[in-house]
This record gives structure tokens, sequence and C-alpha cells, in this order.
């Protein structure tokens, strides 16, 4: 068992989402950063899609009952483990009764710590991610008891170490599809959206990444039709929104833009502030 | 329904079956049939869907080929004959609705503002068969089309903190049911006993796309009878076949 002394920020049980019940209303949810997510379970032969923690911000702070093993990713972050620094994006061993302090994420946005086994987290609808309406709790509260399947660990060169997912948090550059509303736009406005460099802007969250330093474009309202985390909205006034994991199944903003798997997570990570340049690239 | 959707690609691993844009209940019948016959029929391929008004996305499993799969859906949609395989699954629900205190919070306001009676405006609201275009916004959430302009009223300036689950709401021309507890700016004119999402159930949402609805006003003992029924398990839907 792990007990949960500081929740942190925001730290939420999160793994693949929730697939086939989009036609019901239900976001996909999931972690953020599927490359983070799938590292730290393959690190420890986790199941592909067992549930992990993410946080943000700051993370959290566990008390291990028992010996186990753990593995970080995503982000990067101050992290000690009995008082001493501890490596990311490797297994580590944690001794009985240890505690594992995260503090504040210094580059990228969302980190990832996954148990050796997977956490043991009810499902709904087939899965353990936190959602407000379907399974409020799986998110992180002060002195809530986590559990997690029982297994050996083993020890392999294939698991033992990997490399970084992401190495530049600053530069983002996204591939994108045009979206199913691309041509609404003029050709002068395609490269107007194409060819600016933007950052992400605050208010950005799960739900939704707002982009700024938007080129002076817009695009008409539709009639509500299918989105994906992913899909770059274009408002009538001109605001430009990429739907991230824990998005509507439908929407009515124009979808200039899909951006691929690969961008989405690139995307995740990519920090708030005009000083971190995010850029499409039409494939 | 003769003109042919288009098929394309919608990012790494999605499908968009597109009709002519427009909301159009030939249109949306004809797309919500054949997005059901291909999710069927498909199945092996796809981890989800979603359909709207005149377009809906198909979410292929990760190793699945979005080209590949495109041509295998041209194919499948070449070959079906709906009116044989699915005409059946079009169902009409009576939703029995309490529109009185403490659940018909604006009710009173869209009467006046409409200068009718509050009854008139239950009339207007329950006289209506809306077909339920799709679930969205919220897990269970139904988009309804076709009330009744006499009852319009825009949407609350801004939105109450806490909207309780079986609400029935007014928005613009829109109509619709809080399946679950969230916050909203539907103008709320009564609420109904009945379980829109139910977590336990192997399709959790009671109304799917092509659903059509009728609300049938209760009173307050009523609904209380209901809740129970509802709670206990032995409340029986009065439902029939849409032909």
């Amino acid at each position: 068992m792990i007990k949960v002394i500081q929740p942190g920020t925001h730290s939420t049980i999160q793994d693949g989402g929730r697939i086939n019940f989009r036609n019901q209303g239900v976001p996909i949810g999931g972690a953020m950063d599927h490359h983070a997510y799938f590292l730290v379970n393959h690190l420890l032969q986790n199941e592909e899609f067992a549930p992990v923690i993410e946080f943000a911000i700051n993370g959290p702070s566990l008390y291990f009952y028992g010996q186990t093993f753990i593995a970080l990713s995503g982000a990067e972050f101050h992290v000690k483990l009995n008082g001493k620094k501890i490596s990311q994006n490797t297994p580590i061993h944690v001794p009985a009764e240890s505690t594992l302090e995260i503090g504040h994420v210094f580059k990228g946005n969302f980190g990832y710590i996954a148990v050796l086994g997977g956490f043991k987290i009810e499902k709904v609808l087939n899965s353990s991610s936190f959602n407000p309406f379907l399974l409020p709790s799986a998110k992180l509260t002060k002195g809530m008891q986590l559990a997690y399947v029982k297994t050996k660990f083993k020890n392999t060169e294939f698991n033992s170490r990997v490399t970084p997912v992401h190495d530049k948090f600053c530069r983002t550059k996204m591939d994108v599809y045009p979206g199913p509303d691309f041509n609404l736009l003029s050709l002068e406005q395609k490269e107007k959206l194409i060819n600016q460099k933007y950052y992400v802007a605050p208010n950005s969250n799960r739900m939704a990444v707002k982009l700024g330093n938007v080129p002076e474009i817009s695009a008409p309202e539709i009639i509500t039709a299918p989105v994906q985390p992913g899909t770059v909205q274009l408002t009538p006034s001109g605001e430009l929104i990429i739907l991230m994991r824990d998005a509507q199944t439908t929407g009515g903003y124009a979808r200039v833009l899909q951006l691929t798997d690969h961008a989405m997570n690139s995307l995740s990570q990519c920090e708030i502030g005009e000083k971190y340049e995010a850029t499409f690239h039409l494939i | 329904m003769k003109k042919k959707p288009t098929i394309s690609r919608f990012g790494d691993h999605g499908i968009l079956i597109r009709y002519p844009e427009r909301i159009d209940n030939k249109i949306h019948k004809v797309l919500t049939q054949y997005t059901h016959y291909l999710s069927k029929s498909l199945s092996d391929l796809i981890d989800g869907f979603t359909i709207a008004y005149h377009e809906s996305a198909f979410y292929l499993k990760r190793e699945v080929s979005v080209d590949e799969a495109i041509e295998i859906f041209v194919k499948k949609f070449n070959q079906a004959n709906l009116a044989e395989e699915f005409e059946e699954t079009s169902i009409i629900y009576r939703i029995p609705v309490c529109y009185e205190a403490p659940f018909a919070l604006d009710i009173e306001e869209i009467a006046t503002e409409k200068k009718i009676s509050v009854d008139k405006v239950i009339k207007i609201h329950t006289q209506r068969l809306y077909p339920v275009y799709f679930i969205g916004f919220l897990p269970g959430f139904p988009y309804l089309g076709g009330m009744s302009k006499k009852i319009a009223h825009p949407r609350k300036g801004s939105p109450r903190k806490k909207v309780e689950p079986g609400s029935v709401g007014i928005a613009g021309t829109q109509t619709g049911i809080y399946p679950c507890e969230s916050p909203g700016g539907w103008n709320i004119i009564g609420r109904s006993p009945l379980n829109f999402f139910d977590i336990h159930k192997e399709k959790p949402s009671l109304l799917k796309a092509g659903d059509h609805l009728r609300f049938e006003a209760i009173d307050y003992a009523t609904y209380k009878q209901i809740e129970e029924q509802v709670k206990s398990g032995s409340y029986i839907i009065q439902k029939k076949i849409y032909k």
C-alpha cells in the first residue's frame, strides 16, 4: 500500500482512457502525454495500459509501506526518495517505509509515476482515469491509500534505462493534418494559420490548449460535428483552441487542423508563456 | 437519400463520414443508420464512434491502417441494405417530467416572457415527438430536435453552479436533459425521475442517436413514486419501436 501524504496541485490516476463510449457523450480522457505514460509502464514491464499517477505544477508526496519499484518520466521535476535525489527514466527500487517527495515541475507540464504491477484502482467504463462525472475518486487526496498489483520485478537490459521522451520542451513543432473544415479558409488564411509562431496561452488545461499570438483570421461556427483530442478549432472571434484528452466528443467551431498523436504528446508538455514557441507543420 | 457521403481521414486513427452540412431529419436518419450498421459490422476495427447532425466519426484501433480501413468502409457502405437491417433499432421513449416546484426553476420566467400560462408552456413542451440527434456535451446528454419556437428562450446570462441530474432545460430553440450533476446555463423547466446515464449498465446512456422521445407531465407525488421505483429497479420505462 501507498499513502498520499500530500496530493500536489492536480494529481490524478490516468490510463489509456475510455474507448468505445464516445457515442454516449463520454470523453476519452487518459494520460495527456501517452509517450511518457507508456514509457513508465514499460520501464517496470507493467501491462501497457496499467493505471499511473499524472501530476502537474507540484507533484505529490507518497509514503510506501512495503518495498517495491517505481518509474518516473514525462516532465522534469524535483524528486527525492528518503531525502536523496533520484533519477527519472529508469526503474527505482523503493525500500519499505520510504517517503517519495516530488516537488516543483521545472520543465514541461505533466509528470508520471508508475508502480511495479500498476495501481489497483476502480474502473468505470473500462478505465481508471479521473473524470469529474464518472470517477471523481481517481484524484489524489491527502491521506488516501493506493493499492497496487503485487508482482516480481524482472530487470533486463531492455528496460533498465531509456532516453527521456522530450529533449526540447521549449520549441514544439506540431505535425498536423488539414482538419475537416480547413477549406472554409481562403488560401491566404491557410498560410497565415500554418506559418504563424504561437505560444501556449494561460487557461490551458486537460480539456483544451489555447494558443497565443494568433493571426488575424476567423471562421464561422459550424453545425455541431464530431471532434477528438488534437482537433484545432478556430472560433468566429479568432481564437485558436486545441482540444486535449478530456474534451467533449462534439463541437460547433470550425475544425481547421488535426494534430498527430505525436504532436498531441509534445504539445501536452509545451509550457505556458511567450518564451516557448509552438508551430504547425502540415503533413 | 440518394446522395452518397464522403468518407475521409480524420487524424492518425479517424475516419469521417460527411453528408451535406445541414440539420435535416432525412440526412440524420440515414447517417445514423449507416453509422450504427458500420459500427456493428466493423466492430473489430474500431475503438468507438461519434454521431452528430450530418457527420459521424469512427476511431480505429491503433494497429489498423486508415487508408485500408477507408476502402473497407466504402465497400461495406455500398453493401448495406438499411431498410432491412436497421429499422428496428429506433425507439420512442415516454419520459415522465414533473414541471412543478421545486424542480421547475425557470418555467415562470419563460411563461412571463412569452406571455402565456405555465400550463401552456407544459402543453407545448409535451405535445411534440422529439428526435434524439445525438449524445454529447456530457455523458448521456441528448441533443434533441424539433422544439416549438413558442417556448424558445435564451440561455441564462450566467450558468448555475449546480444543475441536478434529470433536469429538463431549454436553451434557445433546443430542449435537453441533464443526465448527471453539472454546472449549466439552460433554463430549467422540470425534472425527470429517470436515470439517463447508469455506469453499471452495458450501455450506460438510456438514449442513443436515432431514438425519439415524448415528455409526459407528472405531479410531484408521481415523481416521488417513480423515483423510488427507479431506485429499487422495478420501474419499467414506457417505450415502443419507432416506425
